[in-house]
């Protein structure tokens, strides 16, 4: 039986950040937008949804005079990526 | 890359094989500038304080590691925000820590050490007379043995940290040339400090390096 694929994470662009989010503790806004190579509107478009889901943390803040964005992958998050993963292996052994 | 919402599982498990990755690589990567910067500092000023201090024969020079890590302090600051949008992890936080102790406790041992001799003289000179004082018991605090040693173990937990056997093997090293320290005085102590700077930091920085951007 299929498990349901949690539609806020299968996206691409949200898929990625999440991921990108996993192994680190935090990750500037710049940085994330360089790895996905994602326009800089449609990657805050997608962080407002995983923010609004609960998923990730989002800071405002400033470093030195230039406005910093910092985000970090709550437990919520983290919980949601493993059930995907989880989920996804159930359709990967259906196949092979 | 866009929002595509019809995704393979095939296509998911690459963007997250791939994305952790990208990420774990860039935790790591210029993680050893530091250790270079202050590898070549540290030689440098081991080597012109031996050089000062043999030609002018005033110990007056040996204060030149003061103003030394300052500018370390300042070179640090500069590496750290030259590299700002590389993430935060908790291996890149440990390293940092360590290095950071490391910093504050190898300026204040001589720095209380200095104060407590010069203070410790004067209350003497004035309670006893010199040839009593002569009879005290002196303890030696060796200071660069001690600050050397903690440098070997910095790297050495560094090496583990980071699970490499170079840098390891380089920290092991480093102590152990910490102990040889302990057993030469004058310009020569200057010139161990020379090379444990280039075993224990230097060559470390450099094998760090060369190791995450290849990768």
């Amino acid at each position: 039986m299929f498990k349901p694929l949690d539609p806020l994470l299968h996206s691409e662009l949200r898929l990625a950040t999440i991921s990108l989010l996993i192994s680190v503790e935090e990750a500037e806004f710049p940085y994330i937008k360089e790895q996905t190579g994602a326009t800089a509107g449609n990657l805050s478009v997608q962080i407002d949804k995983l923010s609004a889901a609960g998923y990730i943390e989002v800071e405002k803040t400033f470093k030195g005079r230039r406005p910093c964005t910092i985000c970090r992958i709550t437990s919520a998050g983290l919980r949601a990526f493993e059930d995907y993963v989880e989920a996804l292996r159930s359709y990967l052994e259906v196949k092979s | 890359m866009e929002e595509n919402n019809n995704l393979t599982a095939e296509r998911s498990l690459e963007i997250i094989r791939k994305s952790i990755e990208q990420s774990r690589r860039d935790m790591v990567k210029n993680a050893g500038s530091p250790l270079i910067a202050w590898g070549i500092l540290v030689a440098l000023t081991a080597w012109l304080v031996g050089l000062l201090v043999k030609h002018t024969g005033t110990p007056f020079w040996y204060f030149l590691w003061f103003p030394m890590m300052f500018l370390g302090f300042g070179i640090n600051h500069y590496i750290n925000k030259r590299f700002h949008v590389r993430p935060r992890s908790i291996i890149g936080d440990i390293v940092g820590y360590v290095w950071l102790s490391f910093g504050i406790i190898s300026m204040a041992i001589p720095l209380v050490m200095y104060t407590a001799k010069h203070w410790a003289w004067h209350y003497f000179s004035q309670q006893y007379a010199p040839d009593e004082i002569l009879k005290m018991p002196i303890i030696h605090f060796p200071v660069t043995t001690v600050i050397v040693i903690m440098l070997g173990l910095c790297t050495t937990i560094t090496g583990f940290v980071l699970k490499d056997n170079w840098i390891k093997a380089g920290g092991i090293m480093a102590a152990i040339g910490g102990a040889v320290l302990a057993t030469i005085y004058g310009q020569q102590n200057m010139q161990v400090i020379s090379f444990v700077a280039v075993v224990g930091l230097l060559v470390p920085g450099i094998i760090m390096n060369l190791k995450y951007r290849k990768a």
